[in-house]
């Protein structure tokens, strides 16, 4: 059984609004293998940017951990002072990859004085910026950036969305973290660019030993991507599988219906929705937050919560349906 | 960047025509017949036709205006009409303190505003910041005059700290301790609204996603806040100090007189005073040309602080 990484522990989430506090996540538990890529899939405003964000810490000041423990190779990292946090886990052990690499980059910089800032800190100040120039080029080279020399002195706005984002792995599997948090990072690109990104995210993966929480709502990018899939839904996680054995066999009715949208070139029939639209943070559901939109709910959806509890080996979810 | 700075400095050159062709209008625009309104009730037909002859009023206004660009082109500002002396030499005379007085006080409202303004970003939401943004609210609506005469109150009549007039013996020293209280009184408004600027704008930034990604990849906040945050939101600041040198330059008229000091602003008032049409002409001609150089100065300076405006 492989070591694990990260282990989430009945994590609640909440944000501070008019003065009252909104729950955001509610009951994650979660844990992440070494070396495997766990998608995170859900509609937008599930709740995925935003455990992302908790586990790096990059949540903003209205929002604060309610309840739970994030445990990061055997330590509470919520226990952590933010300067221990910012020293030993941020460009560390863990980096990020956000969507939109538009805006990832600062526009006011070369890239490669971005590059550097990474490699100096992560050196903890120890060697100087020319003695990493040659490690940031040698990076550039790798994520197939084109005279790597060349482009360093440029700024962001002269590369394209596809390089951006190159440059964006770049910077984060320089620091050669153990946890990648990739929040969509190839949602913002063209398809054929897309294909390219996720090529080059599997060889670093294997190179660099990786393991990724890869947030995305595009179940058709996570299939061939992941290992396992953690299927969210307003600010729980309704179903938790292996990659194969999720779309073979969903379990839990958001899962099914997620799965019937997506669009198969193959057949003529109309697209797939999901009824309905997911609850406003307000104003969520009593019992069951999916019940609402679910062709099977009955009586009990609509009192209790249900649990996320094994159903197979390796296979959770939270449904009533599967304990009538 | 070549071209860009090329194209900057060509624009001067409309907006010094516009600026010309304002103040040789003055002579026309001004009600009632300008040898009247500079001579008075006493002065005598031959008087009044030689004064005419002098500000070019006896000729065609585009033939005057044309002998009027000419001059300004020689560097010939005309004479003054009462002090019988060369516009250009009285405006060099006194320049230098109003130069020194307007550099002096952006500087301090520069330092003290953007300090303010990161220290209120730095602490958003707690009560340092709001007793900060309420420094800043007091200050921004100061008005120069009140300021002086307050510093004046406090540090030259109570405390005996600051000379209340003039500009010293002309020593270093002496310079710098009479220039403590104007530039003081001269800085004070702009010091709270670069402070409230600065603080929005790296409020804005900070909030943008590249922030993110360099937090995420364990740049300390420190270096974030005024090494990648600090540039990227200092261009609105550029801009408002371009446009704040006018803004003091006027601000300079009300402290030259309370201060008792010689300089640009104190003389263009004298010499309106006077009806000395020649000088009120040379001074705002100066003056707008600090103006337009400070600015040409910013629109350079915002093509450091983005790349992306040195490739258009």
């Amino acid at each position: 059984m492989p070591e694990k990484i990260l282990k989430i522990d009945d994590l609640a989430v909440e944000y501070k609004n008019k003065g009252k506090y909104l729950r955001v996540l509610q009951g994650i538990n979660l844990e992440l293998k070494k070396e495997e890529i766990l998608a995170l899939v859900g509609e937008s405003g599930s709740g995925k940017s935003t455990l992302g964000k908790t586990i790096l810490r990059l949540l903003p000041d209205s929002a604060r951990i309610k309840q739970g423990k994030i445990i990061f190779k055997d330590q509470d990292i919520c226990s952590l002072s933010e300067k221990d946090f910012n020293d030993q886990i941020r460009g560390q052990e863990m980096a990020m990859v956000i969507q939109n690499p538009q805006n990832a980059l600062n526009p006011v910089f070369k890239v490669g004085t971005q590059i550097l800032d990474v490699l100096y800190f992560k050196s903890k100040k120890q060697k100087s910026r020319k003695e990493l120039k040659k490690e940031a080029v040698e990076i550039l080279k790798k994520v197939g950036i084109s005279d790597p020399e060349y482009r360093f002195g440029e700024y962001p706005h002269q590369f394209s969305g596809g390089m951006k984002q190159r440059v964006m792995l770049a910077m984060a599997f320089i620091s050669n973290p153990s946890l990648l948090i990739a929040d969509e990072p190839t949602t913002a690109l063209d398809l054929t660019v897309e294909a390219q990104i996720l090529n080059l995210l599997s060889n670093l993966v294997e190179e660099y030993q990786t393991s990724i929480l890869y947030i995305s709502h595009d179940l058709g990018v996570v299939a061939g991507l992941s290992d396992r899939i953690a299927v969210m839904y307003a600010g729980r996680i309704v179903e938790v599988a292996q990659t194969r054995e999720l779309f073979a066999e969903p379990n839990h009715p958001y899962t099914e219906a997620l799965l019937n949208c997506l669009p198969d070139y193959q057949k003529t029939e109309e697209l797939q929705t999901i009824p309905g639209q997911v609850p406003d943070l307000n104003n969520y559901p009593t019992g069951c937050n999916f019940h609402p939109r679910c062709s099977y709910s009955f009586a009990r959806c609509r009192q209790e919560e249900p649990r996320l509890e094994e159903i197979d080996s390796e296979h959770f979810s939270a449904c009533f349906l599967n304990d009538p | 960047m070549f071209i860009y700075i090329t194209k900057r400095l060509l624009w001067v050159i409309p907006t010094i025509l516009t600026v010309l062709l304002v103040l040789f209008s003055l002579s026309y625009l001004l009600p009632g017949d300008p040898a009247d309104i500079i001579l008075g009730p006493r002065a005598t037909p031959e008087m009044a036709a030689e004064l005419e002859s002098r500000l070019g009023l006896d000729k065609p206004w585009y033939q005057s205006y044309l002998i009027y660009l000419q001059n300004i082109i020689k560097g010939d500002l005309g004479s003054s009409i009462f002090k019988d002396r060369s516009v250009l030499k009285v405006i060099l005379n006194v320049l230098p303190y109003t130069v020194i007085l307007t550099l002096a006080g952006m500087g301090l409202a520069v330092f003290n505003g953007i300090s303010i303004g990161l220290l209120a970003a730095n602490y958003n939401n707690s009560y340092f910041e709001k007793f900060l943004t309420m420094i800043s609210f007091i200050t921004a609506s100061t008005p120069t005059y009140i300021a002086g005469v307050l510093l004046i109150v406090i540090f030259s009549v109570n405390f005996n700290l600051l000379p209340s007039i003039g500009i010293g013996d002309g020593g270093l020293l002496e310079t710098i301790h009479h220039l403590i209280g104007p530039a003081l009184a001269l800085s004070v408004g702009w010091t709270g609204y670069i402070a409230r600027l600065t603080r929005s704008s790296m409020l804005e930034t900070l909030d943008q996603e590249f922030i993110q990604t360099e937090k995420s990849f364990g740049i300390p906040r420190y270096y974030i806040l005024y090494k990648y945050a600090l540039k990227k939101a200092i261009k609105p600041i550029i801009t408002v100090i371009g446009l704040g040198i006018g803004r003091l330059l006027g601000g300079a008229v009300f402290v030259e007189v309370i201060f008792n000091r010689p300089g640009l602003g104190r003389l263009i008032v004298d010499s309106v005073n006077e009806r000395d049409l020649p000088m009120v002409r040379g001074g705002v001609l100066v003056a707008a040309l600090l103006f337009i150089i400070a600015n040409l100065i910013a629109d350079i300076s915002y093509a450091y602080f983005d790349p992306r405006i040195r490739q258009k």
